[in-house]
């Protein structure tokens, strides 16, 4: 949303450049000086009401407390509680965990698959193509609850399979460890192929040129793939690695719907600890005080993510 | 370009503003001053409760036929999403008379006092000796004014399976301590290999909370203070580990793994609230008669077996332009005898309505519970439900102790240091005082 008023703006500002126009008699509303501010009103209305407006309004809200319903400013009150608040930082140390195991997971699955299907061995490319980038739109509450079908400790699929091969009933769902390895299987599953049509889009771009060179000078597939494909990529490596980042520090559909962070806060998120307080504890300042920290957090690893990557340029 | 730019930013914030501002003083204004009740009111509740409203409304119609109530039958959980997010606004887009759970109450009343209409000013506190003692501390404020009306209520007792029982040869009139319950249920284990009861461990604390309100404890006490590293929370949770470490406790992930367990016949016994009945008779038509109920055991031989789980009760928001039509449909549909015995009869719902009790209805035999009285076993656990203060920090306290039950069973860790990272972590977040 951001992004892309952002680019309407500018794109308003060159277009707008001194404009000679004879004067005329009467005076009208629309002109070609004025028509671009026209068409771009509304989204910049409502980008004013739904964005600028609760961003600003919450950063208020997080120094406020409220008591019966009346807001009293508290200062920084919500802030040092946040900085002693053991959930808070069991959820951040969550969150980490996801994102240092699971993201690294999920980057390579999807160079792998790309490579694979950007090769000219394999057949039915679109097929696989399709298949693997499906879990990103399919409606996430709908697939979190087939996982959780499956997942059920005493009635789900998975134990049965297993209990075929003899294997003891997984509490996938209702194990402080389990629970954690599930989460991170569900978001590969629907994470994977997303980054895979973005890592596809960035082989293709490769000149074939390299791999041709290559090819002469006796180089095997291994090597052209660690020596021409990953650091061709690297420019994809870190837009996949950033967006990934942030769509990790932001996860709340999938533990919400799974395990509403349980067992014991096994599975708790950042977001989900935001939401139970704001819409389930009415603690609304506080809520608010957790999603600045968050997105500060944010701010600060996209900004180191963009500094080391850019540094040996 | 810049006068542009500054005027379309002025007026996005001033709608912003005003967005948020308006419709708070719509309070002021009911309609039908002074005559008789008319209009369109709108009623919001859920499930089983929504169809039991929807059923009153005929009756209803019959004292005030120029009332038109439309009951919306919406998700449990949307209503609080909805409700809260209204009051918080200031009244926008809320109904005329809202359902919310007993518990969940007390949370509204002190978050929101002037959102919701004040019945005591209405008048209803003529209607205070109808209702058991606990049900008028859950509806009433501070002050002892009605915020809210008290509709149903959830005895609780446990649930079960006649023939399980027989055939391991246990005897469930003689359970009369939680010692004699898990005795039996060691027998049970040891003959049939079913386990005693299910437990949805890392999110319920179902049990507890019946425990506890049987030995008028609570998360918190009369004033308000953290009261979770009690004697009588200790001895609560003992008691579960030793349950748990007998391996009677079956695990269930959620509402719908305790269902089916019960309908698989993989629990003995189901202890809960009333309206559990009208779960079994509904999802397990085949088990008709291999039901039975027996009263809650106690701590101690002859101690207090009864408790509550669950119950739901009418409010009305401030921001209702019709309150006397609200105020009307709450009061017939919450102290007349006629919409308690349907709901009842045709949804399992039980009524908080004491004089609904001498109904002839309650003396019967139910044929699908081994022809046991069931409904008069609940009626008589009512009058001695003890008093318990939910507070508005109540959510915030179930999940804590819901975390402290899942690091209990599951993770191994101590009763006392449980309780004492819930009480610690539950007074930093609300600045109340823990009991030493």
């Amino acid at each position: 949303m951001s992004q892309s008023n952002a680019n309407a703006t500018s794109s308003v500002e060159t277009s707008t450049s001194p404009n000679p126009q004879p004067k005329k008699e009467r005076r009208k509303w629309i002109t070609p000086r004025t028509a671009p501010y026209i068409f771009i009103a509304p989204a910049v209305l409502l980008f004013l009401i739904f964005t600028v407006y609760p961003v600003i309004s919450s950063f208020l809200l997080s120094f406020q407390e409220g008591k019966a319903g009346n807001f009293s400013f508290v200062w920084f009150d919500n802030y040092i509680r946040l900085f002693q608040d053991k959930l808070f930082y069991k959820a951040l140390g969550n969150t980490f965990i996801i994102l240092l195991i699971q993201v690294p997971i999920q980057l390579f699955l999807a160079v792998i698959i790309a490579t694979a299907l950007n090769s000219k061995l394999i057949k039915m490319k679109s097929f696989f193509r399709i298949a693997y980038f499906m879990p990103a739109i399919t409606a996430l509450v709908a697939a979190s609850i087939i996982f959780m079908i499956l997942l059920d400790e005493n009635y789900g699929l998975v134990n049965y399979l297993l209990s075929l091969i003899g294997v003891e009933p997984v509490g996938w769902l209702t194990d402080p460890f389990w629970s954690k390895v599930s989460l991170m299987l569900v978001i590969t599953w629907r994470w994977t192929g997303y980054n895979m049509v973005i890592f596809l889009a960035g082989l293709q771009n490769i000149p074939a040129s390299l791999y041709e060179a290559a090819e002469m000078d006796g180089a095997s597939k291994l090597r052209q793939f660690f020596y021409i494909t990953i650091p061709q990529l690297k420019p994809i490596f870190l837009f996949t690695f950033v967006l990934s980042t942030i769509g990790t520090l932001q996860l709340f559909d999938e533990p919400y719907i799974l395990t509403d962070g349980g067992p014991n806060n096994a599975t708790l998120t950042v977001t989900l600890y935001l939401y139970q307080n704001g819409f389930q504890y009415f603690d609304f300042g506080y809520a608010s005080a957790i999603a600045y920290v968050l997105v500060l957090i944010i701010g600060v690893l996209s900004w180191l993510q963009m500094k080391v990557a850019g540094e040996d340029k | 370009m810049k006068k542009w730019l500054s005027l379309a930013l002025t007026l996005g914030l001033s709608v912003g503003v005003m967005a948020a501002c308006s419709d708070e003083s719509s309070s002021e204004n009911s309609g039908g001053e002074g005559g008789e009740p008319s209009g369109e009111i709108t009623v919001w509740g859920w499930n089983v409760a929504a169809q039991s409203m929807e059923m009153a409304v005929e009756g209803f119609q019959e004292e005030y036929p120029d009332v038109d109530v439309k009951v919306e039958d919406i998700g449990r959980l949307d209503v609080y999403d909805k409700l809260t997010v209204g009051l918080a606004s200031g009244g926008n887009g809320l109904p005329d008379v809202v359902l919310v759970e007993s518990d969940r109450l007390a949370n509204y009343m002190s978050e929101f006092p002037d959102s919701l209409t004040n019945l005591s000013e209405r008048g209803y506190d003529d209607h205070s000796d109808k209702f058991g003692e606990y049900k008028n501390s859950v509806t009433q404020n501070a002050d002892g004014e009605y915020l809210a009306a008290p509709w149903d209520i959830g005895p609780a007792a446990v649930f079960y399976r006649t023939d399980i029982f027989e055939e391991a040869g246990v005897n469930a009139e003689e359970i009369e301590t939680w010692d004699d319950y898990i005795e039996a249920g060691k027998t049970i284990k040891e003959k049939t290999g079913v386990k005693m009861g299910p437990i949805d461990i890392a999110a319920d604390d179902a049990l507890y909370r019946m425990m506890m309100n049987q030995q008028g404890a609570y998360y918190f006490d009369e004033e308000g203070n953290i009261d979770l590293t009690s004697d009588e929370s200790k001895r609560t949770f003992e008691t579960i580990k030793e349950m748990h470490e007998a391996d009677l406790v079956l695990n269930n992930d959620g509402w719908n793994g305790v269902v089916s367990a019960t309908v698989n016949g993989e629990v003995a016994t189901v202890p809960f609230g009333v309206w559990y009945s009208g779960t079994i008779t509904d999802q397990a038509p085949d088990l008709d008669g291999k039901w039975g109920v027996f009263q809650l055991p106690a701590f101690e031989e002859g101690g207090n077996r009864a408790a509550n789980l669950g119950g739901s009760d009418l409010a009305i928001p401030s921001s209702s332009d019709n309150q006397d039509a609200a105020y009307a449909f709450v009061e017939y549909f919450t102290t007349e005898e006629d919409p308690q015995m349907t709901a009842l009869k045709e949804r399992g719902i039980f009524p908080s309505l004491e004089s609904a009790y001498e109904n002839e209805y309650f003396k019967q035999e139910v044929e699908y519970f081994s022809n046991q009285q069931i409904y008069e076993t609940f009626a008589n656990v009512v009058p001695d439900i003890p008093v318990a203060n939910y507070t508005s920090d109540y959510s915030r306290a179930l999940k804590l102790v819901s975390d402290a039950q899942a690091s209990i069973l599951l993770d191994g860790q101590s009763v006392d240091e449980a309780l004492q990272n819930a009480a610690d972590t539950l007074a930093n977040d609300t600045d109340r005082e823990i009991n030493e």
